[in-house]
């Protein structure tokens, strides 16, 4: 509990005001409608919870477990609550509360297999190992690629190889596959993703790598920001994302992109905006493909509404997360755009399921998917 | 006693289990509001119910009356004076479900919402038609039209277009039996006998439950614009305010706030205050930009013979995005920030415009009076809907809320505050409705016609259970 004290003053400024600004934009409140699922029910338990008056429960672990950790609430509050929200969830793994089943499994799986998917580790070595790049022992960057990636996205890899390879980028990826340690920190495991961190962090120092390219917006998070805190150690690593990457290839012409005639509009990642301030990079690449017209949702960059998908709400409220994913899409429809662009494989599958629950006819895309065609 | 049990299966069989709640951790966070009287005492309710149709709300209460449960209807839930909360426990009705935008008619220039709609989303459906609806509180991103409906609400527009009560065409409200009725229509004087709405509006939820309203909506103005202007004192801000009136301004926004609260609204901007502003006007005006001009024009010579000074550019662009909260300024409420330290809450009370000087010294010496030497006060003052001329004046008082002893002395305070309103001639403000912070005195201030209210609550809700033990009413 002492760990919660330090936003003492937080829940206390939320427990007066109760302005509820974080509510309507919350992906958890939209889905689940009790008020306690915003912030500032989570805030509130917080604050009941310093106060003895509540318990750390079942109940309390499904309200607090909710939450995508998308950060929205914190652009409207001024205080950082999802911080707050993300420790609590810590405290509650930590003391053995019994948190719901589906987020405990990412978990469970992350200690077991070394990813939340559950997939044999193997498996994910032998398809790094079957990459050109994954034999060289010197490059200009490393090339770090996610779980989802790998195991449900690969499509993905592909096309991102495709664009660095035609860009004639010298990388080299490596023929371990380790999480980054962001699902298992997301659902309170802190101890895990610590234990990632350092897997991690070997990995690169074994490699001798310090200049990382990161294309999962969930695994660039981690290593900019988490790492520090989890490892209690400064930043040992350069660490881009594909988005900065691209765009600088595509500004210094390095790329041959083919025209597109389509109305696009992108779905900023929230660990991607948000969380670390990229909004422009892949706004700048699909405006420069020639015959695209880049719309914005109502909901845009800083203010972007979530796809539900984060802070494990997809495995632990799958259809919850789908449906908040189809809200997204419904957004986008509505700037008349034909294809939805995001940069995460989190997001894009997600978004990809929402669509489809709604029937949209809406063509969902990642930013590099759409460049490997033009290319 | 009530069976706690039976209540929450005959809410279920209404609504669904998603829809109800007795969970302690649901119910604390219906329990509390923006007032202090929410943290001095325990109003935590025993059930949340969120229906998602009017009928549904029908049954609820129906349930309600004959279990005969209290029901405390919830909009946003930040009411800023304790109205909407669980006195007498029981049920908290959370409305936020009957959200639908049903029509907007430009033609006849009206809009037709339920009664849980936020706020900014009737503003964002009616621009969408190209109308503008004026009704745009601070809160508007997160409290209900049915909330604004029932504590009166004070737009940042509502010098040219008045209150939320100015907007009301028609509303249908549901009964404590049970009943529904209709009031008014789309139509401008919809209304052939008394004006009935005026017992529903500003009612609190203690009379019945709003489940939908028809609005005014106004053709769009072209532009709008805004300047501040910084005074002495109270009397020169609402000179200069009077001026203006005579010279035919008619401007849509007029706050005036005192340096402290002024700082507290750059909290995020980090805007500095000139030190020689005491009291600070921000005057806003929309129309044709002809009209736009002339009238910031004008007020600000009238300004200036008053002896005010335009503040920065700056300051009045941080000032309105910080009460101007919707979709685009999304990030800029100061309102959770700049409550950390201390705890505010609102002596909410009006007092005859030439008196507005002396009620705001008289604080000032019963603050020292209280020994709160060290803690800045703040003051605002709302202009409307009578134009530039304002009608309201509220003071924060800072408590911290942790020392249970400030708690008291701030029931204390706020008690000598209200009081001196009365002796001045001046009334308790209801403006951000009574609740349970401004209700203690509303007998003595209404006398003989306090009976007729009881009556008239006997008679309408002849068990007591909407909002039971609010705004002044028996428990
Ligand atoms: C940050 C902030 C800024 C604010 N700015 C303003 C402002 O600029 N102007 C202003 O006027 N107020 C302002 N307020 C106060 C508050 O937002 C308003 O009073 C608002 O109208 C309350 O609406 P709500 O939906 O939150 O109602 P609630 O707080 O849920 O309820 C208020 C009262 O209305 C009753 N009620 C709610 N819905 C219904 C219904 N459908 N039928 C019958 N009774 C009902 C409740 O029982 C209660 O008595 C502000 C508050 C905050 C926290
Ligand atoms: S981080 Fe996102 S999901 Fe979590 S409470 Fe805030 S707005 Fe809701
Ligand atoms: S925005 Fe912040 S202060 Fe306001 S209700 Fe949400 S968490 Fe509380």
């Amino acid at each position: 509990m002492e760990r919660l004290e330090k936003f003492e003053d937080w829940a206390r400024a939320c427990m007066h005001v109760r302005c509820g600004f974080c509510r309507e934009n919350c992906p958890a409140y939209s889905q689940l409608q009790l008020d306690t699922y915003a912030a500032k029910g989570k805030m509130t338990i917080l604050y009941h919870l310093l106060k003895g008056k509540l318990e750390l429960d079942e109940a309390v672990a499904e309200r607090v477990f909710a939450c995508t950790s998308c950060g929205l609430c914190d652009v409207a509050c001024g205080y950082n609550q999802s911080e707050a929200i993300h420790e609590m969830k810590t405290v509650l793994y930590d003391q053995g509360v019994a948190i719901p089943e589906g987020y405990m499994k990412v978990s469970t799986k992350t200690r077991e297999s070394g990813n939340p998917y559950s997939v044999d580790a193997n498996e994910g070595a032998r398809f790094l190992q079957s990459l050109p790049e994954s034999e060289l022992s010197t490059a200009d960057y490393t090339l770090f690629l996610g779980c989802t990636q790998i195991y449900r996205e690969s499509n993905e890899i592909g096309s991102l190889l495709k664009i660095l390879r035609a860009a004639g980028v010298s990388f080299r990826i490596p023929t371990e596959q380790i999480c980054c340690g962001s699902p298992a920190y997301r659902v309170g495991d802190e101890a895990q993703a610590r234990e990632q961190a350092r897997r991690v962090t070997n990995l690169f120092e074994r490699m001798e790598s310090d200049n990382i390219l990161v294309s999962c917006a969930g695994c660039y998070r981690m290593l900019i920001h988490d790492y520090e805190i989890l490892l209690n150690d400064d930043a040992k690593f350069k660490i881009t994302h594909s988005m900065e990457f691209l765009q600088e290839l595509v500004q210094d012409d390095k790329l041959k992109i083919r025209p597109l005639n389509a109305i696009i509009t992108y779905h900023d990642p929230c660990h991607l905006g948000r969380h670390s301030g990229v909004y422009e990079a892949p706004r700048q690449i699909l405006s420069s493909i020639l015959g695209v017209k880049l719309v914005e949702m109502e909901w845009n960059r800083k203010f972007a509404k979530c796809c539900g998908a984060g802070g494990g709400f997809r495995s632990g409220r799958g259809e919850d997360a789908i449906a908040i994913a189809a809200n997204r899409v419904r957004e986008a429809e509505a700037t008349g755009a034909s294809i939805l662009v995001t940069a995460c494989p989190f997001c894009l599958r997600n978004l990809r399921d929402g669509a489809q629950s709604v029937n949209s006819q809406m063509k969902i895309e990642s930013v590099e998917s759409l460049l490997a065609e033009l290319v | 006693m009530l069976d706690h049990s039976k209540l929450e299966k005959s809410l279920i069989d209404i609504v669904g289990t998603k829809y109800v709640s007795s969970e302690l951790c649901d119910r604390l966070v219906y329990s509390k509001d923006y007032s202090i009287e929410g943290i001095a005492d325990d109003y935590t309710p025993d059930i949340i119910v969120k229906p998602g149709t009017v009928d549904e709300v029908a049954e609820v209460v129906k349930i309600a009356n004959q279990m005969n449960v209290p029901i405390y209807t919830w909009g946003g839930g930040t009411s800023m004076s304790g109205n909407p909360l669980a006195v007498e426990h029981g049920i908290v009705l959370d409305m936020k479900r009957l959200n639908q935008v049903l029509d907007v008619d430009p033609d006849n220039l009206t809009i037709t919402v339920q009664a849980g709609t936020i706020i900014e989303n009737i503003y964002n459906a009616a621009l969408d038609e190209g109308v503008f609806f004026a009704h745009h509180p601070e809160s508007s991103l997160s409290s209900t039209i049915g909330g604004a409906l029932s504590c009166m609400g004070i737009s940042i527009y509502g010098a040219k277009y008045g209150y939320v009560y100015d907007q009301v065409l028609a509303m249908e409200v549901i009964l404590s039996s049970g009943k529904k009725i209709r009031i008014g229509g789309k139509s401008y004087l919809s209304l052939p006998t008394h004006n009935l709405l005026n017992l529903f509006l500003g009612a609190e939820g203690t009379l019945g439950i709003i489940t939908e309203t028809t609005l005014k909506v106004y053709p769009k103005p072209p532009t709008r614009d805004r300047i501040s202007y910084g005074f002495p004192d109270i009397t020169t801000a609402i000179e200069a305010c009077k001026e203006a009136h005579a010279a035919g301004c008619w401007p849509e926004t007029v706050f005036l706030f005192d340096r402290r609260s002024l700082v507290q609204y750059m909290e995020r901007s980090k805007t500095p205050i000139p030190d020689e502003v005491s009291m600070a006007v921000l005057f806003g005006a929309s129309g044709c930009i002809e009209m736009v001009e002339t009238t910031l024009a004008v007020i600000a010579k009238c300004s200036k013979e008053q002896g005010g000074s335009e503040l920065p550019q700056d300051i009045t662009q941080s000032w309105w995005n910080s009460i101007n909260i919707g979709k685009d300024t999304f990030d800029q409420s100061n309102f959770a920030l700049s409550h950390t330290e201390y705890e505010p809450d609102l002596v909410d009370a009006c007092v005859p415009l030439s008196r507005f000087q002396e009620y705001s010294d008289f604080c000032d010496d019963l603050k020292k009076e209280f020994g709160w030497v060290d803690i800045d006060f703040g003051a605002f003052i709302v202009g409307g809907p009578r134009g530039p001329i304002p009608f309201c004046i509220y003071f924060s008082v800072p408590i911290d809320t942790r020392i249970k002893a400030e708690v008291d002395k701030w029931f204390q305070f706020k008690e000598r505050m209200y009081r001196r309103a009365l002796e001045m001639g001046g009334s308790l403000s209801n403006a951000n409705g009574l609740g349970l912070r401004s209700s203690p005195w509303v007998q003595d201030q209404l006398g003989s016609a306090w009976d007729l209210l009881t009556d008239l609550k006997s008679l309408l809700d002849p068990k007591n259970i909407l909002n039971r033990g609010n705004r002044g009413f028996s428990s």
